[in-house]
């Protein structure tokens, strides 16, 4: 099959972006990171019209989505470029459009810079001071799962609340913050935790749960939110026995 | 005040910032991409170590004596000695530290059997131990960031370590985004910048680990060990760009490993080897494997046997691997494997420390030879770069002396334009990298011969006859700057797989087959006088 390949690229912050058009002939039996890969090895690489073009700039690490790394948009929809098969992502006319995730700042190409997800995680002091003693309180199931979380930010691309810098960190901090709150022990940086969690997911969450149904690690993001929530009101209903 | 540049923020390299960052030493951690993205989150089965949680009289001197023989008795015992007796507070600390490992009943860290080990002694987090332990200790990171005593420059690379009067000084970055370039001083430098796997391009683990730092070090003179060791994981699947793992832990729950031979299914590890039988040692079972391969004979990785709940709740992540990559049910039929490259056992050389042979240099992790002599055994490779970088921060920490280097590079070292000095454009990088992986891949396979090896060298020469001081304009500064080094440090891989005239470990000869005891050194690999020199040396403590 012939495939056209549209992909959105910037040269750098503080060029526009533009669309370039490339072909690709083949069975389509490749994903869309070792297309990429390919296309990049291409001598020279040329677009449709047959004039020569920049390689193409993408973030990859594992190639086995185990790392979140090549997170972008495949036809609008955000997706981990290693594991979408091109022969699967092509659509009726043919084309597959390939853009940088457009809730973050563009650094080159497909490449966004996600660094507020790492940012918004210090200031919301994710980590513990002091683990808890095992016990039934923990879903321990629920905390390995949180510790799937590959940081991609599909989840924040899809969340009407979530823009890059503002104070909502969306659900790739929640899933952090649950697993702190749940291990840490019940000490002053716990109430911090449940603190900045109330700030910085729990007033903005508008549970739309797009989040959950985009997440390329198909963790049980609804789950893992209400046990984090409940941890949450837990504190503020002591308040109010009070 | 002092301050420790670590290259590289996965296992290795963020173990070392927490030691340090636990005395209240400050350091930068530099890396391509942040830690969550780094290949030690690809690690699957698990951690070793003797915590005799199953009751089976465990002790450290066992897992001692267990590494050192898979490692066919390569690696410096005292090494061996260190790492598996810290492993217990390792692993418990990580647990301390919120990891989420799998527990048994009683609410014990869980352990399950691991290939050329007699008691279960892996600790684990599904199929998934490396991207829980990263998790963890990136949290754990977290909280000295905030605090600054860990600083991350993520979005550079390693372009050149600045050495004066044999000391470290401080490393030249190459911004990945940008045509930049940036020096940061230091009071000791780690290197914890993983194998070399740019250098045959299908390894199973990250793209980002081209083995460039070597590359650039090897160039500057600094010794490597071991550089023939290659582990070659049996069980592997093609992929179209490189080969994925399927973890060893598919086969500690039960899985089982046939051919097809007269339509019926031949378990050839089962029967040549009835003790551990699927579960000997990485090299003995590539070995098996390739006996059939060459025969263009497919082997199976079967998990049919396990208990449906145990993939699910164990072995998850294989599943859903399977299912992504191969649009395989492992619970419904078998799995295609072959032996591809996994993991490095050879690397920069450093002493029982880890330090190197440049003062206020060392080195930890896959990028460092030590712990693992000729042959990895699984699941000790997270427990190595843990020890190898909390060991490497405390000779650093040794060898402070209260002040970072003082000394400045002189300002065109800033400029890119100044490393392209004198050459000219026309090189395409990224067809010659490819070019040099299907050479290596080609000579370096699972069983080598001196034709093979000679071949190569020839075809690597040519290679470096060809590049002649051309550069890519494409291409990043660094891959201008250190792909000559790669085509050197590709030349003394092969010298010392040619010097190595025996078969051990991970290392086979078809013209050498036989362990020769007079081998039994590590092989050191020198550039000096623009010249490689491959030399044996007696093990260290041996």
């Amino acid at each position: 099959m012939e495939i056209k390949i549209i992909i959105q690229r910037q040269e750098n912050p503080d060029t526009k972006p533009y669309l370039q058009t490339f072909l690709y002939k083949g069975d389509g039996a490749l994903t869309v990171a070792d297309l990429l890969a390919e296309m990049n090895a291409r001598e020279p690489l040329m677009d449709a019209d047959g004039k020569p073009a920049p390689r193409i700039s993408f973030a990859s690490s594992c190639h086995e989505k185990k790392c979140g790394a090549c997170a972008m948009l495949i036809n609008g929809t955000p997706k981990l470029a290693c594991s979408v098969f091109l022969n699967t992502a092509v659509q009726k006319d043919n084309t597959v459009h390939l853009a940088p995730l457009s809730k973050f700042p563009v650094i080159r190409d497909l490449v966004a810079d996600r660094s507020a997800t790492f940012a918004m995680l210090e200031k919301m002091q994710v980590w513990l001071t002091r683990k808890r003693d095992e016990g039934e309180e923990q879903a321990r199931q629920l905390q390995y799962a949180a510790g799937q979380c590959l940081a991609c930010g599909c989840c924040l691309e899809v969340c009407p609340n979530y823009l890059a810098g503002n104070a909502f960190g969306g659900a790739a901090a929640m899933i952090q913050a649950y697993k702190a709150i749940e291990q840490n022990e019940d000490d002053a940086h716990r109430a911090e935790l449940k603190k900045q969690y109330e700030e910085h997911f729990f007033n903005g969450c508008s549970q739309s749960l797009a989040c959950a149904k985009v997440c390329p690690a198909r963790l049980p993001l609804e789950t893992i939110q209400a046990r984090a929530n409940a941890h949450l009101l837990k504190k503020h209903s002591i308040l109010q026995k009070r | 005040m002092d301050k420790v540049v670590i290259i590289g923020a996965g296992a290795a390299g963020l173990s070392a910032a927490i030691h340090l960052a636990e005395e209240n030493v400050p350091s930068t951690v530099i890396s391509e991409m942040p830690s969550g993205r780094v290949q030690s989150n690809m690690a699957e089965g698990g951690i070793n170590a003797a915590l005799n949680t199953m009751g089976q009289d465990d002790t450290p001197a066992l897992h001692e004596a267990e590494t050192y023989k898979a490692g066919r008795f390569l690696a410096c015992r005292e090494a061996v000695h260190r790492l598996t007796h810290a492993a217990p507070d390792i692993v418990r600390t990580l647990f301390d530290w919120g990891m989420s490992l799998n527990l048994t009943e009683t609410g014990q860290i869980a352990q399950r059997a691991f290939g050329g080990q007699s008691k279960k002694r892996t600790a684990f987090a599904s199929a998934s131990t490396g991207k829980q332990l990263m998790f963890t200790l990136t949290t754990k990171a977290r909280m000295y960031e905030a605090r600054g005593m860990i600083e991350s420059r993520i979005g550079w690379r390693f372009l050149k370590l600045v050495e004066r009067n044999g000391r470290a000084q401080g490393v030249l970055l190459a911004n990945t985004n940008a045509n930049q370039i940036a020096y940061v001083p230091a009071s000791g430098v780690i290197l914890a910048s993983g194998g070399m796997n740019g250098l045959f391009g299908n390894a199973t683990g990250s793209v980002l680990n081209k083995g460039n730092v070597t590359a650039s070090l090897f160039a500057e003179g600094l010794p490597l060990g071991n550089l023939e060791m290659i582990q070659y994981h049996p069980t592997t699947t093609r992929l179209h760009g490189k080969n994925m793992l399927i973890t060893e832990a598919v086969r500690g729950e039960g899985g089982r490993l046939y051919v097809e031979q007269n339509g019926e299914r031949l378990y050839f590890m089962e029967e040549k080897y009835p003790e551990l039988g699927n579960l000997m040692p990485r090299d003995v079972v590539a070995r098996e494997e390739w006996y059939w391969i060459k025969q263009g004979i497919q082997p199976w990785l079967d998990m049919r046997d396990i208990p449906a709940e145990v993939s699910k709740n164990k072995l998850a992540g294989v599943l859903d691997a399977c299912h992504d990559f191969l649009s395989l049910d492992p619970l419904q039929a078998p799995i295609p494997v072959s032996p591809g490259i996994h993991y490095f056992m050879g690397g920069i050389y450093v002493d029982v420390n880890h330090r190197t042979r440049i003062r206020n240099l060392y080195a930890a992790g896959e990028a460092a030879c030590q712990y693992h002599g000729a042959n990895r055994l699984g699941a000790n490779s997270l427990l190595g770069a843990i020890a190898g970088g909390r060991t490497a921060a405390d000779a650093a920490m040794d060898d402070l002396h209260g002040k970072t280097s003082s000394f400045q590079p002189p300002a065109e070292w800033l400029a890119p334009a100044y490393w392209l000095t004198g050459r000219k454009e026309g090189a395409n990088l990224l067809r010659a990298r490819k070019q040099l992986n299907l050479y290596l891949q080609k000579a370096l396979g699972m069983e080598r011969n001196e034709t093979d090896l000679l071949r190569c060298l020839a075809q690597v020469e040519q290679m470096e006859a060809q590049i002649d001081g051309g550069y890519d304009s494409q291409a990043p500064i660094d891959e201008n700057v250190i792909f000559p080094h790669s085509l050197l440090l590709a030349k003394a891989i092969l010298h010392s797989a040619l010097e190595r005239k025996e078969s051990r470990g991970a290392h086979t000869r078809s013209d050498y087959p036989g362990e020769r005891e007079e081998y039994r050194k590590t092989t050191l690999s020198v550039y000096t006088d623009k010249a490689i020199r491959t030399v044996f040396q007696p093990i260290e403590g041996d």
